[in-house]
C-alpha cells in the first residue's frame, strides 16, 4: 500500500470527529445549517472511508458510496448548510427541495449504471480516483502508464479509450458538475462573503480566520477534483486530507466563543459603557 | 461611635470593592474588546486577509468555469 492510499484513513478519522461535532451542535440548537453541514460532512467521510476500503479490496457498493457521496453530492450538501446560515428566506426551502430531488436522481442514475461497471479494470495498486472514468484518447495522445486501452464504437465512431470503472458517457457523471458548482459557490463563496463581512466591520477576527480556513479547505478539494478530471487523480487524497484538516480547523476557530457570547453580565457591562 | 480603626476599615473596603473593582472591570472590558475586534495596524488583517480573499475568489471562479466547461462539453472527460 502506498503512502497516497493511507491518506483516506486519516481523512475518514478527521471527518468522523468533525461530523459528530457538527451534528451534536444540531441536536442542541436545532439550526438547519448544522444539519446540512452534518449530512454533507458525513457524505464526505463516507467517501473517504470508501476510498480507504477500495485501496484494500473491491466492492461495487463501496464504489457506489465513493462516487455518489464522495465525488458527487457532499460539496452541494455542505454548501447548502452555508446557504441556510447566510439567509433565512423562504426560497432556500425550494432550493432544499431541488437539492434533495437532484440527489435522489443522481442516486437513481448511479444505480442504473451499477450493472455496467467494468469491474475487470479495478486494481488496488492505484487509487480509485485514477481508474473510475473511461476516457476517450485523442489522436496522438498517449495513455497513462499501466492504463488498459481498447478500441470500441461510440456514437457511431471508432474511438480508442482508456478503460475505467464507469462506462463511457455515463449520465451520472454529468450530474457531478451541478452539485460541485453549487457546492463551490455556496461553501467557498459563502465563507469568503462571511469573512469579508466580518473583516469590513473589523470585528470577530476568529470568524475571519475561520472562514478563510474553510474556504481554503473547500478550494483544496475542488482543485484536487479538477486535477482528477484532468487525469491527475493521485493528488485527490492529499487534497481531501487538506480539506478535512483546514475545514475542521476553520470551523473550530469560527465557533470559538467570543465576547458577544460571554455571560450576560459582560454583555450588559459592554452595552452600558 | 466610629473609631479611627472603623474609618480605616471603611476606606479600605471602599478602595477594594469599588475602586479596584472598577479598575478590574475596565481591564476586563479592554480584554474583551481586543478579542472581539481586529488588532490595529495588523499586517495579517490589513494586507494578507484581503489578498487571500481575492485570490480565493479568483480560484473559485476558475474552478466554476472549468466545471461549467465540463457541463457544456468544452472540456472533455
Amino acid at each position: 500500500m502506498s503512502f497516497n492510499q493511507i491518506l483516506p484513513f486519516f481523512s475518514t478519522a478527521i471527518m468522523l470527529v468533525f461530523t459528530v461535532y457538527v451534528l451534536q451542535r444540531y441536536f442542541v440548537r436545532r439550526a438547519p445549517h448544522f444539519l446540512f453541514w452534518g449530512i454533507g460532512l458525513a457524505m464526505f467521510g463516507a467517501g473517504s472511508f470508501a476510498e480507504a476500503y477500495l485501496s484494500l479490496a473491491w466492492n461495487k457498493w463501496v464504489f457506489f458510496v465513493w462516487y455518489l457521496f464522495g465525488a458527487a453530492l457532499n460539496a452541494g450538501w455542505i454548501g447548502h448548510g452555508t446557504l441556510y446560515l447566510l439567509t433565512r428566506k423562504r426560497w432556500v426551502h425550494v432550493v432544499t427541495a431541488i437539492l434533495v430531488l437532484g440527489s435522489l436522481f443522481a442516486g437513481y442514475l448511479m444505480l442504473q449504471v451499477m450493472p455496467n461497471l467494468d469491474e475487470a479494470v479495478f486494481t488496488t495498486s492505484k487509487p480509485v480516483s485514477e481508474q473510475y472514468g473511461t476516457k476517450i484518447l485523442e489522436p496522438g495522445e498517449t495513455p497513462p502508464a499501466g492504463a488498459q486501452t481498447e478500441t470500441r464504437t461510440y456514437r457511431g465512431e471508432q474511438v480508442t479509450v482508456v478503460r475505467g470503472l464507469l462506462p463511457l458517457g455515463s449520465p451520472v457523471r454529468l450530474t457531478t458538475p451541478f452539485f460541485n458548482i453549487y457546492g463551490l459557490l455556496t461553501l467557498v463563496g459563502g465563507a469568503i462573503w462571511s469573512a469579508y463581512l466580518f473583516w469590513r466591520k473589523r470585528v470577530l477576527p476568529n470568524r475571519v480566520i475561520g472562514n478563510v480556513l474553510i474556504a481554503a479547505g473547500a478550494l483544496s478539494i475542488g482543485f484536487a477534483s479538477t486535477l482528477t478530471r484532468l487525469g491527475y487523480g493521485q493528488l485527490l487524497y492529499l487534497g481531501e486530507l487538506f480539506a478535512a484538516i483546514l475545514m475542521f480547523a476553520g470551523f473550530l476557530t469560527a465557533a470559538r466563543p467570543q465576547p458577544s457570547e460571554e455571560p450576560q453580565s459582560a454583555k450588559v457591562a459592554l452595552a452600558t459603557e | 461611635m466610629f473609631t479611627p480603626e472603623h474609618h480605616k476599615w471603611i476606606i479600605r473596603q471602599f478602595y477594594e470593592e469599588v475602586l479596584l473593582d472598577e479598575v478590574n472591570r475596565q481591564e476586563r472590558m479592554n480584554a474583551l474588546r481586543s478579542k472581539s475586534h481586529m488588532p490595529q495596524q495588523s499586517v495579517f488583517f490589513e494586507k494578507i486577509v484581503p489578498i487571500l480573499l481575492i485570490a480565493m475568489g479568483i480560484v473559485m471562479a476558475a474552478l466554476i468555469l472549468f466545471a461549467a466547461g465540463v457541463l457544456l462539453g468544452i472540456v472533455r472527460f
